[in-house]
């Protein structure tokens, strides 16, 4: 079994197999899934990017190539405000793209890089350079914060831009719940800080009738936090479902939700509300996930914002994440859809008149002094963001009692906070007397707030400084729930495609997808370079269509959603979440339909 | 049979601040004997084709790849060694001195040499060169 081609896997005859089995096929398989130098890609490290007139060099990386996958030397550099990429293939020629839309926060989100202390059980050997070598690899800087699992690659819509789903990718891809089993004790086995958080994705995860029991799995294999990432469809109809999924621990759902219209959100735009009112019924709390790109939605940045705080009883979070370019895109194309993170951070600004301005963000590692210092404090390895800088932002927003909406950088130090934490870790790791420390803390820890400036909820019996006690001194996390429940999440996340690719932000990377060989791989690995990660190995895992139509007596093309626009609209939770948005009654049912048909979802006449 | 090893001076700002040197020392032990210090047969500068084995040797222990090295200003130097027949083990260590957090670290590794190659054994870190020093002097054949 010396090449990929060779591989194969009969999965159909291991739909009853145990974990062992999954165990003893996955380190088999580990090392000739791998891609191979020459078959799979070429280095071509001798070229350096040159600089242009009116440009200023930031920083060299390495990257790939789009067309062959060959790694080169990269240029990230600054240009009329804005931060670009180039790289020069001997093919195919220079590459240029944008990298972050605004230099000024590029500068200020630098200064809060943190990285974490590697991983001690690497799954693979070195056997090629970043980013030939996935697994985690004794060259990754972080542990997994975030575990995904392809539950399915089953989906109920086909839309458009997808390539994904089975009926494209020719094959269906299903770990029975042994192999879940099997790939979620692998990711745990992670050292020094084994993952805890998982999210089930697809796919559409929520076609698997056993979701229920896969939820359940993942907490018995010790994942404290277990999120569902799906469309929501199936929820709309199904409150039942919701409430088992609330009953056996699932912590939030993670949803699709591209806008407050159905022009800008066709892919669920019409199940939303009724998802919403039966995840409120089982007390299961969403996130909104917005895919942000320019000229389609870029327009509702606030809207959306405003509709999650609407809804704070039951949505959590916004997390934005500006689209990433998968697949050869033109570099006109590339051009009108691409959209990056300061950009979306500066139209938040303006669509808020300031409410929420681009001061009130920061970078995913800004707050690793937190885990440092309770490291530091208690000995013990912590869960640590450290992402690269350049890969997500966030801040929290408080809804106080007259519906304002204030960013926590408000009334919080954040800044000063965080550097705080960081010297007093330092202090501990020096051998400073931790008591001492913690009086320090508790002495200067109201510094930081000014409750003048504090919600009006939050002033009544400082509760704010209280939180940050409970969580600091007493280690307390429930109190972080608490805090939660008072707030919104807003963050954001870019995921890289092969056109911005940078190795230094894949090498930081903490989001990982379990490989079902076993292998964590990090996203922007899996999923920008399917052909080597994601595609590859699912194929040799999955089950031919025909096959998996045979075994399970049902035909793909019959589970497609058909959606009853007409009784959709009518229905009073339509208008009761959307009547602030948009005038309800303006937009034709006709012209509704048409919307769907449109992006590819069918519809009842 | 060629050895391969690093020095080196890597300065670097973005993602994150690096300032770091590699100073290298390599130690033989042969049969019957404690182990001596060798002298490199050749020093080159590096080349992309030397970064996997780059990796190999710094990549687990401090967490620094080829990446990094093109992220910043560096001087790589690559030193070759002749092992002389009859090595048995040969010790690497490495004075790593990060300028950012003001440390100096030793790190240790230790190899096996057979006629198919040289395979890596352990891999330590000391805080004190005095340390890490009698490590290298604790190596004996079979132990």
């Amino acid at each position: 079994m010396s090449e990929v081609k060779e591989i194969s896997v009969n999965y159909a005859s291991l739909l009853e197999a145990d974990a062992r089995k999954f165990e003893e096929i996955g380190k088999e398989l580990r090392l000739h899934l791998l891609p191979k130098i020459y078959e799979d890609y070429e280095l071509a490290l001798d070229i350096e990017p040159e600089l242009k007139e009116g440009e200023k060099e930031i920083a060299r990386t390495l990257s790939l190539c789009p067309e062959c996958l060959r790694l080169l030397k990269a240029v990230i550099f600054e240009r009329e405000g804005k931060v670009w990429i180039r790289k020069k293939c001997p093919v195919h020629g220079e590459i240029e793209e944008i990298y972050w839309g605004d230099y000024q926060l590029y500068m200020r989100f630098k200064e809060w890089q943190f990285d974490g202390k590697g991983i001690k059980n690497s799954q693979v050997p070195l056997l090629a350079l970043c980013p030939y070598n996935c697994g985690l690899c004794p060259r990754h800087k972080s542990h997994t914060a975030l575990l995904n699992l392809v539950a399915t690659n089953r989906c109920d819509l086909s839309c458009w831009y997808c390539f994904f789903f089975a009926a494209r990718a020719g094959y269906v891809y299903e770990p029975t719940l042994e192999h879940v089993r099997y790939m979620l004790r692998e990711a745990r086995k992670l050292s020094p800080v084994p993952p805890k958080a998982l999210q089930i994705t697809g796919g559409e995860p929520l076609l698997r009738d056993d979701i229920v029991d896969m939820v359940k799995l993942a907490k018995e294999e010790g994942f404290i936090h277990v999120q569902v990432n799906t469309t929501g469809i199936r929820l709309a109809y199904d409150g039942e479902l919701a409430k088992k999924l609330r009953q056996v621990g699932t912590n939030v759902i993670y949803m699709s939700f591209d806008g407050v219209t159905p022009y800008t959100n066709p892919k669920n735009h019409w199940e939303t509300p009724y998802v919403l009112d039966n995840l409120r019924k089982a007390r299961l709390g969403v996130v909104l996930v917005p895919t942000v790109v320019r000229g389609v939605n870029d327009h509702e940045l606030w809207d959306i914002i405003r509709f999650g705080a609407e809804n704070m009883d039951i949505v959590r979070g916004v997390n934005f994440q500006p689209i990433s370019l998968t697949g050869r895109v033109s570099r006109a194309e590339r051009k009108k859809l691409r959209i990056t993170i300061p950009e979306t951070l500066i139209l938040i600004e303006k669509q808020s008149n300031g409410v929420i301005s681009r001061e009130d963000w920061y970078p995913v590692p800004s707050v690793a002094p937190v885990s440092h210092f309770i490291e530091a404090l208690t000995g013990k390895y912590q869960l640590t963001l450290t992402t690269h800088f350049a890969c997500g932002a966030a801040t929290y927003v408080f809804k106080d009692e007259d519906g304002s909406i204030i960013p926590i950088t408000r009334f919080v130090n954040v800044e000063e906070f965080f550097k705080y934490l960081e010297e007093k870790a330092s202090e501990l790791e020096r051998g400073k007397n931790k008591y001492l420390i913690m009086l320090d803390f508790f002495i200067k820890l109201r510094k930081f707030v000014d409750q003048k400036n504090a919600p009006k909820s939050l002033k009544k019996g400082k509760e704010i400084v209280r939180l940050l006690y409970q969580i600091f001194v007493k280690h307390d996390y429930s109190s972080l729930g608490k805090f939660h429940y008072k707030t919104l999440f807003l963050g954001m996340m870019h995921f890289q495609d092969l056109y911005n690719h940078d190795v230094a932000r894949v090498q930081r990377c903490d989001i990982h997808y379990v490989s079902p060989d076993g292998r964590l791989i990090p996203f922007c690995s899996f999923n920008v370079i399917p052909e080597l990660y994601r595609d590859r190995v699912q194929k040799i895992y999955g089950i031919p269509i025909k096959k998996w139509e045979e075994l399970k007596g049902m035909r793909l093309a019959e589970q497609k959603y058909k959606r009853n626009i007409a009784k959709l609209v009518k229905g009073e939770p339509y208008r009761r979440h959307y009547q602030n948005f948009f005038d309800v009654d303006s937009i034709p049912l006709e012209e509704h339909k048409k919307i769907s048909l449109r992006f590819g979802i069918p519809v009842e006449d | 049979m060629k050895f391969t090893t690093f020095e080196l001076e890597l300065e670097s700002k973005i993602p994150k601040k690096i300032k770091v040197s590699i100073r290298t020392e390599v130690y033989m032990v042969s049969k019957n004997g404690s182990p001596l210090k060798i002298n490199p047969l050749t020093t080159r500068d590096f080349k992309p084709s030397d970064a996997l084995i780059f990796d190999r040797k710094f990549s687990e222990s401090i967490l620094l790849s080829y990446s990094d090295l093109v992220s910043g200003n560096h001087s790589v130097k690559v030193i070759e060694y002749d092992l002389p027949e009859n090595i048995l083990r040969i010790a690497e260590l490495f004075e790593v001195e990060d300028f950012i957090l003001g440390e100096k670290r030793y790190l240790v590794n230790v190899y096996s040499v057979e006629e198919k190659g040289v395979t890596k054994e352990d891999t330590m870190v000391f805080k004190k060169k005095t340390d890490a020093l009698r490590l290298i002097r604790s190596i004996h054949i079979g132990e």
